[in-house]
């Protein structure tokens, strides 16, 4: 029975606490994950993302607190051996080609090199970038980068993947390649632990997600779950012309209490859509407000956010 | 340790070798650049077998009107040949002054007055026979070369000079009324007064400075050094660091690869491009277009003792390369304070210029500096083809220093990657 347990729980993160010279990154952060689970934790930047990443792929040492991978220290290498980090800036020697990099770290594992070849070949082809193969890591864009990085971390087919916002830099087109492929491993049983500031990333892939803010987790779960216990069953979307919108969001807040403004938008949080948007749309037009759009849209993991801390989680 | 990761990191630099300009720059360029100038200006060509012409200004004073003199002389210099060419090219002027304003344009190397009367005080056996030489002073260097080469013509001379003194003398002895036995005292008694010493002087060099192939052999040895010491400090201090600044670090340390197993690769790595260049500083050195001497038999053990010493002088500057990552932030203040110590220490403790050149405190440093001894001695090996006897105290010397070195920067990296995993 306990052997099964924990055969299943790939990682289990207890009351996990990192500080650099007094600044606490991360305090007392606690949860597990299973296997063939997608956990995506989802923050804002300085949120303690990377540095949880860090700690679970055994590249940097928590202050308090205990890791546990596959069964093992994470800094152990028979556990290294199962896990394939790939950390948010890519980590390309330049002067070698995307394939020799491949060679390289794939070597590190253990891997022949006709082996790793084949399988980052078959990447490429299904990311549709196999002539970036032979370039050399100096001479790739951003993107591209990015893209081999993500190669790299996959060829070695590890049990578990931990992604650091894998998708960042890249155009939607090949976020959404990256997406599938990503679907596609976990349906082979390949737990992923995945950190993102994107929410219709977090929304599409994982099973569980776990919002972090400030070195914590504030919340965890399912996607819709988290929306059930946080958010209202509709958002008013209003934008108005991008000079008014704090006095819009003012004006609404005399009236509503769940009203959340950024750049160009106010979201109001409402129990009741059909009642509150046409009136929401009169008290502005009565203050002199010009309203460029309105809609009544499905609360997102965003609204998650905004209700738990109060602020958007991008801008 | 696995050893196929190992060497996935010397088949990951050597690619560097081949694709990064400016890391052959510094291997391989910048090394061949000094030996170059040294072949071809510091130790030019006709070193040893050359010829110097001396560029003379004679004012003849001399009137006197015997079988020799002053025009003479001249005419005897002008035939005084050096290794086929004529050693003085004479000109003459009429006044002192003259000559004298030509010495100070610096169009002569030497002026030499030949007073009146010179001719005749020479064939007089009773006189002294004077002359006046100037010695310009171009450089230090010429000015010692044409005063030696101006003395020695004249002491040569003035040998010739006695002999036929003492030859007129014996004539007038031949003449004297008195005993056979009396004039053979005469005879002794004459060539001991004419010359009281007859002494040769003939130069010993150090058998390795003979030629300019030995010469240009310890330069190259020297090249070797002096590469070592940049690099090797260079890729000692970027070990670490240029990983993390890569973002590399991180990624590595996520792997299955051990500690041991990167510094062993990394270390290996780096070695095997200083070996690989001093290999080639080597084959240029002694091609042709250079035309070094070195010595090697691969079944002589002392040559094989020198390699080892190499391979020893490369890791001991890596190891100390690890000390300057320790004390900088960055992988460019590390690489930039690496190459700067590295040239620096290369010219002061004899690896590149000779020891001798040094002002005494400055010597110092040869002797506290364990990469130079094992430069020192595999030149002594390769150069001066010492033999394995006398290498007893170098080996143990070297041999414990790189085993120190070598722990030294086992700690400095460990305290590093130790230090990086904080943050
Ligand atoms: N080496 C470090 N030294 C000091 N502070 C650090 C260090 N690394 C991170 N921090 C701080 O710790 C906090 C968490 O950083 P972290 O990189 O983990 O955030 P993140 O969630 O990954 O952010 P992002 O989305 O921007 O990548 C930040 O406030 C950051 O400034
Ligand atoms: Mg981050």
């Amino acid at each position: 029975m306990s052997n099964k347990k924990m055969e299943n729980e790939i990682i289990i993160v207890k009351e996990v606490t990192k500080s650099y010279n007094g600044f606490t990154a991360l305090n007392s952060v606690s949860f597990t994950v299973k296997s063939g689970e997608v956990y995506v934790v989802l923050g804002p930047n300085g949120a303690g993302k990377s540095t949880l990443f860090n700690i679970i792929a055994g590249v940097m040492k928590p202050s308090s607190g205990s890791v546990k991978v596959l069964g093992d220290a994470p800094s152990n290498p028979s556990t290294r051996l199962k896990i394939s980090y790939l950390p948010p800036t890519p980590p390309l020697y330049p002067w070698l080609t995307v394939m020799e990099n491949i060679d390289f770290y794939s070597s590190l594992y253990g891997l022949s090199r006709n082996d790793a070849r084949k399988e980052a070949m078959e990447l490429l082809e299904i990311l549709g970038i196999k002539d970036l193969s032979n370039k050399l890591a100096s001479k790739l864009s951003t993107g591209q980068g990015k893209l081999a990085s993500i190669v790299l971390a996959l060829v070695v087919r590890p049990e578990l993947l931990i992604l650091d916002e894998p998708t960042t830099g890249l155009d939607p087109g090949m976020r959404r390649n990256i997406i599938n492929l990503l679907r596609k491993q976990a349906s082979n049983k390949t737990t992923i632990l995945m950190a993102t500031h994107l929410i219709d990333e977090a929304e599409e892939l994982a099973n569980r997600v776990a919002i972090m803010d400030k070195g914590r987790i504030i919340a965890e779960g399912g996607v819709e779950e988290l929306k059930k216990l946080y958010a209202p069953p509709a958002v008013l979307v209003i934008k108005p012309s991008e000079e008014n919108v704090k006095k819009a969001s003012d004006v609404l807040k005399r009236h509503w209490s769940n009203i959340y403004s950024s750049n160009d938008e106010v979201r109001l949080h409402t129990e009741n859509p059909d009642e509150d948007m046409p009136k929401a749309v009169l008290m502005l037009s009565e203050n002199g407000i010009r309203i460029l759009s309105v809609s009544v849209d499905k609360p997102t993991l965003e609204d998650v956010f905004l209700k738990l801390t109060g602020r958007r989680l991008t801008e | 340790m696995r050893l196929k990761a190992i060497a996935s990191f010397i088949i990951r630099d050597l690619k560097l070798i081949v694709r990064d300009k400016s890391l052959v720059f510094w291997l391989i360029a910048w090394p061949l650049i000094w030996i170059f100038m040294t072949a071809y200006i510091f130790v030019p060509p006709a070193t040893g077998e050359g010829t110097v012409t001396i560029k003379l200004g004679v004012v003849n004073m001399d009137n006197s009107q015997v079988s020799f003199n002053g025009s003479l002389l001249i005419t005897i210099m002008k035939e005084v040949k050096y290794n086929g060419s004529n050693l003085f090219n004479i000109k003459l002027y009429s006044s002192e002054e003259e000559a004298l304003q030509a010495l100070r344009k610096g169009e002569l190397d030497a002026v030499i007055i030949v007073p009146d009367g010179f001719g005749y005080n020479a064939t007089n056996i009773m006189r002294e026979t004077r002359l006046i030489a100037y010695i310009g002073s171009r450089t230090p260097q010429s000015a010692q070369i044409t005063s030696s080469i101006i003395t020695n013509f004249f002491n040569g001379f003035s040998k010739e000079l006695s002999l036929k003194r003492m030859d007129t003398l014996q004539k007038i002895i031949e003449q004297l009324p008195i005993s056979e036995e009396g004039k053979q005292w005469f005879n002794i008694s004459i060539r001991g007064i004419m010359r009281p010493l007859n002494m040769t002087f003939e130069k010993v060099y150090p058998e390795a400075f003979e030629t300019r192939a030995r010469i240009l052999g310890w330069y190259t040895i020297g090249a070797v050094g002096m590469m070592f010491l940049y690099s090797g400090f260079n890729s000692g201090a970027s070990l670490i660091v240029s990983e993390k600044e890569r973002g590399t670090l991180k990624k590595l340390f996520s792997t299955p690869l051990t500690e041991g197993e990167f510094l062993t690769g990394g270390f290996l790595s780096q070695l095997t491009m200083l070996l690989i260049s001093a290999l080639i500083l080597i084959i240029v050195g002694t091609s042709p277009v250079i035309g070094a001497s070195i010595a090697f038999n691969p079944f002589n053990p002392a040559h094989l003792l020198a390699i080892i010493f190499i391979v020893c002088g490369a890791l001991m500057s890596m190891s100390i390369g690890s000390l300057i990552s320790l004390i900088s932030k960055t992988w460019s203040s590390a690489s930039n304070l690496a190459t700067v110590l590295g040239l620096l220490l290369s010219f002061t403790t004899g690896v590149w210029f000779p020891i001798e050149w040094m002002p005494q405190p400055i010597r110092v440093l040869a002797i506290i500096f364990p990469p130079a001894w094992s430069i020192e001695a595999s030149r002594r090996i390769l150069v001066f083809e010492t033999v394995m006897e006398t290498l007893i105290l170098d080996a143990i010397k070297i041999f414990s220093s790189t085993i120190l070195l070598l722990t030294v920067a086992l700690i400095s990296y460990r305290t590093m990657i130790r230090r990086y995993s904080e943050y």
